[in-house]
């Protein structure tokens, strides 16, 4: 009874609480009503990396954006550019990078999944047509609610893109050869 | 004689190696646990990194610890089939040795693979072609390059995928050698550049 009291009093913030806990009044049926537009789940900012000569494999990323109420959950993934095409999610454990296959990604209701470097990603093997620099490689997304989703990912250089590149570019000529000079 | 007896104990002590390293990944129930200590113990700079190994690079050419005298060296272990981490520390290893100016070049860049199946002198040969800085490619049986990794404290290991192939977990830290080819310290993956680029500037002075 107590925690009960203590619960409606948590809760009296958000909405009465006169009545015992009424259950599905946040479900998703109730939650979908105020629904003012027709919004639905994108994925965008799509890119991967130029394939070096002999390299059959590549990450691809991308952002799924999925401004509906409805969390919803990627399922499948394809690209006639790759022999397979897998959802992996890599992650460096105490200085041992580690990549496994998942599968399927939540996308939860309102909100959006990164897929990038040294994280999740989409994982082309067989990939027998190098990706060059420039072209767009097409992905298919199957999604539980949203269907199939076609997008296409921008083929970055092999080089250039790195934190290196961007803190390069962010720093003056001069001042990299005086940061260093306490390393002696 | 010597010479033979030399040899068949180097060829014992690499196929102990190749056991044990085996034995390690694929049956105990947490491989990672000793995986971390090393990397702990690396870091800390509490062992004695390096020694004796026997690679072949990417024109099939002999390459020992001899090797590894006369220049600095950044040492990393990866392999082609690598989506993300080798590509993207081969790409930043050109970018900081080219802050580094033309006393950059002294440094040299060695990547040694965890994947000697598909890892073909040609394949290394053909891939670090892709990369505007100079590379040395490593490869060689597979019992020897788990003796060199066994040195450095380094790991690897198959995992299948689901499409059939297979992909390598692997240490990522990035390893400097002095002049001399000692062992100086470990940069960890993902680290601010800034303190990459000034770890290497220390090695060239
Ligand atoms: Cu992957």
């Amino acid at each position: 009874m107590r925690a009960f009291l203590f619960a409606c009093a948590a809760a009296l913030a958000l909405s009465a609480c006169s009545q015992p806990p009424a259950p599905p009044t946040m479900g998703p049926e109730a939650a979908s009503t105020p629904e003012p537009t027709r919004v639905q789940l994108t994925v965008t900012q799509g890119w991967t990396r130029a394939t070096p000569a002999g390299a059959q494999a590549a990450g691809g990323y991308l952002v799924i954006e999925n401004p509906t109420l409805e969390a919803d959950r990627l399922t499948a993934v394809s690209s006639p550019r790759a022999a397979a095409l897998e959802i992996h999610e890599m992650a460096d454990v105490g200085g041992v990078m580690t990549m496994r296959a998942i599968q399927g990604l939540d996308i939860p209701a309102t909100g959006q999944v990164s897929l990038q470097p040294g994280g999740l990603h989409l994982m082309f093997s067989g990939v027998t047509e190098p990706f060059t620099a420039g072209e767009a490689i097409p992905v298919a997304l199957t999604f539980q609610n949203a269907g199939v989703v076609e997008t296409v990912l921008e083929v970055r250089p092999i080089e250039g893109g790195t934190p290196a590149d961007a803190a390069a570019a962010a720093q003056p000529e001069g001042e990299a050869a005086v940061a260093g000079a306490p390393g002696q | 004689m010597l010479r033979a007896v030399q040899i068949g104990l180097w060829a014992l002590a690499a196929a102990a190696v190749g056991v044990l390293a085996y034995l390690q990944w694929e049956r105990s129930p947490s491989p990672e646990r000793s995986v971390a200590e090393d990397v702990v113990a690396l870091m800390n700079g509490d062992v004695v990194v390096g020694g004796a190994f026997r690679l072949i690079d990417q024109s099939g050419r002999p390459f020992t610890e001899a090797d590894l005298v006369g220049r600095p060296t950044a040492l990393f272990f990866g392999f082609i089939t690598c989506p993300d981490i080798c590509p993207t520390t081969l790409a930043t290893l050109a970018t900081l040795k080219a802050q580094l100016g033309p006393q950059g070049d002294d440094i040299q860049v060695v990547f040694v693979t965890v994947d000697p199946e598909r890892d073909t002198p040609e394949q290394l040969s053909l891939y670090l072609s892709s990369f505007s800085l100079p590379v040395i490619g490593l490869t060689g049986a597979e019992t020897d390059l788990a003796a060199m990794r066994e040195a450095y404290f380094a790991h690897a290991r198959r995992v299948p995928l689901e499409s059939g192939g297979y992909t390598m977990d692997h240490t990522s830290l990035l390893y400097l050698l002095d002049r001399q080819g000692r062992f100086v310290e470990v940069r960890p993956y993902g680290e601010d550049p800034q303190a990459t680029l000034a770890a290497l500037r220390a090695l060239l002075t």
